[in-house]
């Protein structure tokens, strides 16, 4: 019902969302302006750090090192691997809970979600501390006598891809579990009452519908690996960087802020471009069966 | 003098005309309902009323002043709305005292106006409970209250039993009518069930398209509907397409498919074509060949109090209504004779819409 | 609904199992009473919780990051509500461009955000104070604010408003008395939320945390990158038990689910 817009003056939305709009103004584009311009900087240590201009240098030093290309090809990698991985037990998962009594599912709902809530370095600190070569894992198999030398996690992509899955799974169990509430739950019955199995109902009517679910869940995870920043740090280190360590030793350690300013910028809009690809994508597959 | 009046009100939402011209005049004391099916635009008219639309063109008056310009808070109206629209947060003794509080009257005078409105909805015991610890039926008479406390100008209700069950919505339509007969408030309702709207109105204003069709008593409107629109929406009728061929002493002789319709009308010049129709209930059964048309029984569905039934004809399909009496009544595929009086058949013009 | 099968159920209990398993680990490792990472075979000792006590530069980041928590929800919240407001009441030009942009920090990494705030606040010389910190965290906790507070107002029944309107409330007292209170609820779980994600935040926070305004999860950070001993297990247990506790009350009031389904996209 618009029934009030009529009554009022046109100024009145402008002005209610003025206060957030001068703020995003000042303190998010202009940040990130400034950004994207020193990113055309250039950095000399010996002629006294930053010299503003414009410049590729960054970029071309970026595109064109082998370094840079395995830094990136890495944390595409990784990311389409926690994706995967996010998608095949969290989907299953969010089947299971939506098919429990409320109870049992109100108590596992949080013990997936409680986790978001607590700070990121302290769900890292837990796969630290399992993971390490002294760490739990590794101590226990040692004592079960199962493993005869540490297995070697720490510092590895296996190790940080469990680590992420964890990070980032409750976004996939979210997204889909917001899918299979919005079907109906005759649906299923009605597939097996016209002669489907069980698994054949799953195939055909549940997964069909949830897709969308899972989509914008892995389209979450796979961003937000992306550019995750603790864990790879604390659990990959210096010898697993990615595209967000790095940007960070370059920012705070060699001071080169503005090749650190071009991986940002290039973080960002590959962020953006597989974003709105993705988000198009999905439109035009679903655009007629969910609209 | 007529106490509110409409003067040709119009609201068109860009291309789309919602209201177009409504001149209505409301006696003081009179319930009336605006009747139509969904978008015919009678919920706007009421919103325009109440000050949250603003017309197009027309002006509203009440007891002679203009108010069409007016705020809806300055408008003295009661309105009820269709989803309730209670103060959830707080209690029902502070949903009916908060029109009060909004006039400044004095605590003592406050209390006692909530309590004495409470009470005429037999609610004076549920004062200090919250909206969702009543019942719907409860929770609409707290809405009532509600409007009524600041004794409106004019109450406005907006659908308001539609979200009700069937028998607790028979109920309060009796209530309803009763408190306002007793109040004297003059009252608007605005409904899509037309037997609401007979049941309780003084008249009826059955709207179509965003006009008005017809504006009567509600025997007259169902008895004498003015066009095929009112004649299908009030009741049923069995509608037939005809031209009329010849008047005489005030009767008409009207060919449809070839039978005659005979009917008391003459305000159709001979040659012009009309609708002419027939309610259920004014047809009765008789001897093959002894009525005014043949036909069989190709469905009866027993309603518990009447008996409806489908009869095919050489003109088409027939529906028949009788009371259940107890007695047996014809079967299907039995062939039966259709009979009516002159009195009952109704002669109205053709419109371009169905 | 259907039943899980027995297999479902294994699978249930060990994704159960994966994801409390490092949480559970940090409280047990929390009670050790020797120098280094291990399990508290012989017995419990608080020893590490009083550690966190004598050690001021974790208390002060606590305090800091609970401010900072509180300003930058109440901030984000107080500018959501009006513009919530105009999303859901008003049609008006640049309305779905205005909204986007409002929930595009959620799509530039915080990394991203991290280097550019810290060449703004140095620029402006606002670097190491606690405003600037506020403002940052109010950008990356403004689209969770608003779209809890959205979804309240525009799942909130218009007509109630126009019900006391009609019974002679003015705009202001309309606002106050009737649309405020109903949506109360959604406003204090934006809260919650943006004060949960503000007071979680590290990526962006460790480019514009200066010494003197270090959070506490940049200041676990940094100590975590140098040494993984049972102070840092202890404190990350005393903020997985308050954490609970604060679960436990939202769960119980708004469900998590609905909370939380605002964090995703």
């Amino acid at each position: 019902m618009s029934q009030q817009s009529d009554t009022l003056s046109t100024a009145r939305p402008y002005l209610l969302s003025a206060p957030a709009l001068l703020l995003y103004v000042g303190v998010f584009m202009i940040p990130l302006i400034m950004t994207f311009m020193l990113s055309f900087y250039t950095f000399d240590i010996t002629r006294g750090g930053i010299l503003s201009g414009f410049s590729l240098e960054n970029y071309t030093e970026v595109l064109s090192d082998s370094y840079f290309h395995k830094i990136f090809l890495r944390t595409f990698v990784l990311s389409i691997l926690v994706t995967v991985f996010c998608v095949l037990l969290g989907t299953p998962e969010a089947y299971i809970l939506h098919n429990m009594s409320s109870r049992w599912k109100s108590i596992c709902m949080l013990a997936i979600l409680g986790p978001l809530l607590v700070s990121v370095v302290v769900r890292t600190l837990g796969w630290a501390i399992l993971i390490g070569s002294d760490g739990l894992i590794n101590n226990t198999l040692m004592a079960l006598g199962l493993i005869d030398e540490p297995i070697k996690l720490m510092f590895t992509m296996t190790g940080l891809v469990i680590a992420l899955v964890h990070v980032l799974i409750p976004f996939m169990v979210l997204s889909v579990w917001a899918a299979l509430q919005k079907l109906d739950p005759m649906v299923e019955s009605a597939g097996q009452s016209l002669g489907a199995s069980s698994f054949t109902v799953l195939r055909k009517i549940v997964l069909p519908q949830i897709m969308p679910g899972v989509l914008s869940g892995s389209l979450i995870v796979f961003a937000l690996t992306a550019s995750a920043f603790a864990t790879p740090s604390i659990l990959g280190g210096r010898r697993l960087k990615v595209v967000a360590t790095t940007a960070y030793d370059e920012y705070l350690g060699t001071l080169n802020w503005p090749l650190g300013a071009a991986i940002a910028v290039l973080l960002l809009l590959a962020n953006i471009l597989i974003i709105t690809s993705y988000n198009k994508f999905i439109e035009r597959k679903y655009a007629q069966a969910f609209k | 003098m007529s106490f509110l009046h409409l003067e040709g009100l119009t609201k068109h939402f860009g291309d789309f005309v919602a209201v177009e011209e409504v001149n209505l005049t409301v006696e003081k004391g009179e319930f009336i309902s605006l009747l139509g099916p969904s978008g015919c635009g009678k919920t706007t008219t009421l919103q325009m009323i109440a000050g949250f639309v603003n017309p197009t063109k027309g002006k509203i008056f009440i007891d002679n002043q203009d108010i069409t310009e007016l705020k809806p808070s300055k408008r003295n109206l009661g309105i009820v709305f269709q989803s309730y629209a209670l103060f959830h947060h707080m209690t029902i003794h502070d949903n009916v005292a908060f029109g009060l509080e909004m006039r400044n009257i004095n605590k003592a005078e406050c209390q006692e106006r909530v309590i004495e409105t409470l009470s005429l909805v037999h609610l004076e015991d549920f004062a200090h409970r919250f909206p969702r610890e009543l019942s719907g039926g409860q929770q609409q008479r707290v809405a009532l209250a509600r409007a009524l406390v600041i004794n409106p100008e004019v109450l406005l209700l907006d659908e308001p039993l539609s979200a009700l069950d069937a028998k607790i919505r028979e109920d309060m339509q009796i209530e309803l009518r009763s408190i306002q007969r007793r109040l004297g408030t003059t009252t608007i309702l605005v409904t899509h069930d037309q037997s609401e709207a007979m049941a309780m109105s003084d008249r009826i204003a059955v709207m179509n398209n965003g006009r008005l069709a017809q504006v009567d008593r509600p025997h007259r409107a169902y008895e004498h509907p003015g066009d095929n629109f009112v004649s299908n929406f009030l009741g049923k009728s069995n509608t037939f397409k005809g031209q009329v061929k010849d008047v005489s002493d005030g009767t008409a002789r009207i060919n449809a498919s070839g039978v005659d319709f005979l009917a008391r009308n003459d305000l159709f010049e001979p040659g012009t074509t009309v609708n002419v129709s027939v309610r259920p209930e004014k047809i009765q059964f008789c001897e093959p060949g002894k009525g005014q048309i043949d036909g069989s029984i190709s469905t009866r569905i027993f309603l518990g109090n009447q008996w409806v039934f489908q009869v095919d004809s050489d003109i088409g399909e027939f529906v028949v209504v009788g009371q259940n009496t107890g007695r047996e009544v014809v079967e299907e595929g039995h062939k039966v004779g259709l009979n009516w009086s002159e009195r009952e058949v109704r002669v109205l013009p053709m419109e371009n819409q169905a | 609904m259907r039943k899980n099968t027995p297999l479902a159920l294994v699978f249930n209990a060990l994704f159960l199992t994966f994801m409390l398993a490092p949480l559970v680990v940090i409280c047990l490792v929390a009670f050790t009473s020797k120098g280094y990472i291990s399990l508290p075979t012989d017995g419990f000792s608080l020893r590490w919780f009083r550690a966190i006590l004598d050690n001021p530069h974790f208390i002060d980041a606590f305090y800091l990051s609970l401010m900072l928590g509180f300003a930058s929800a109440t901030i984000a919240v107080s500018i959501a509500v009006p513009a919530s407001l105009a999303f859901a009441r008003y049609k008006f030009t640049g309305r779905a461009a205005i909204m986007a942009f409002f929930l595009s920090p959620l799509m530039v990494p915080h990394i991203v955000l991290g280097v550019s705030f810290l060449s703004f606040l140095t620029k402006i010389g606002w670097y190491g104070s606690f405003m600037g910190l506020v403002f940052t965290h109010v950008i990356i906790i403004m689209p969770y604010a608003l779209r809890l507070v959205l979804s309240s107002i525009t799942g909130l029944d218009q007509s109630a408003e126009s019900a006391a309107a009609s019974l002679g409330a003015s705009n202001w007292v309309v606002f106050r008395r009737v649309t405020l209170p109903m949506i109360i609820p959604g406003v204090a779980g934006g809260w919650v939320l943006s004060f949960i994600t503000s007071f979680d935040e590290v990526t962006m926070s460790v480019f514009v945390a200066s010494p003197s305004t270090t959070t506490l999860p940049v200041r676990m950070y940094e100590h975590i990158t140098e040494t993984i001993d049972p102070l840092i297990a202890s404190l990350s247990a005393s903020l997985i038990f308050i954490t609970m506790i604060v679960m436990l009350i939202l769960d119980r009031f708004y469900g998590l689910d609905k909370i939380l389904v605002g964090k995703g996209k």
